[in-house]
């Protein structure tokens, strides 16, 4: 299984994700909970790249890959080629233990993409921000 | 009281198409406010970051913020980024 999708840095295009995930769906068969929360991790990990990686103004493309390794892993791949960023290096830690007043804002995206997925991974590599997302969709 | 309904997918263009909606609570912030999420069937971590925010200023206010009806899948998200003990729920 292969699929791929070209978004812009625009947060209207977030609005291709849920179709794009249900090909995939389709065709493996995901649960509803599996659905739900590879919407999140596409949703933030594309969010991240329409807000930081390119000066505002611009408008740049970015390719989501979705394929099947072996009998149960399913990866995501998206890529850019706006500035460096290494998104797990550099978002702030959440500490969800804390209360309200002391939790701050930022993190989240990443720290949910990191909860929801088995692997994430970062790369640069050909002038790209290459991260890597893999889920076993059958555990 | 003041309820404010969110319906739908909570995502970041829908946030951005409520955000007027939710400003309101700016002019009852000692009150108690009652967000609820009955029909919202997704939130991302941009609507979380702004329940926080909520919640902050409405504290700080001395006013409480309540939130009523998470679904299920939701209600997951909230419990997974510690935002489940966060709020006060109905």
């Amino acid at each position: 299984m292969q699929h791929e999708l070209t978004l812009y840095n625009e947060v209207k295009q977030i609005a291709l994700l849920p179709g794009f995930i249900e090909e995939v769906s389709n065709e493996l068969g995901l649960d509803e909970m599996l659905v739900f929360n590879l919407n999140l991790v596409l949703e933030e990990a594309v969010t991240n790249v329409i807000m930081y990686a390119y000066p505002k103004g611009e408008r740049h493309s970015m390719t989501l890959k979705a394929w099947t390794e072996g009998e149960d892993v399913l990866a995501f791949e998206l890529k850019d080629q706006g500035k460096p960023f290494d998104p797990i290096k550099e978002a702030p830690e959440v500490d969800t233990t804390l209360s309200a007043e002391e939790r701050g804002i930022g993190g989240l995206g990443i720290f949910l993409i990191k909860q929801m997925m088995d692997e994430v991974s970062y790369r640069y590599e050909d002038n790209s921000n290459i991260l890597t997302m893999k889920k076993n969709y059958k555990a | 009281m003041k309820t404010i309904y969110i319906d739908g997918p909570l995502d970041a263009i829908h946030l951005e198409e409520i955000k007027d909606d939710l400003a309101e609570v700016n002019t009852c912030l000692g009150d108690v406010i009652v967000l609820d999420c009955t029909n919202m069937s997704y939130i991302c971590s941009s609507g979380l970051r702004v329940f926080l925010q909520m919640h902050k200023d409405v504290a700080a206010a001395g006013g409480k913020l309540v939130i009523k009806g998470l679904q299920p899948l939701v209600k997951n998200v909230f419990d997974m980024t510690g935002f489940s003990q966060i709020f006060n729920y109905e």
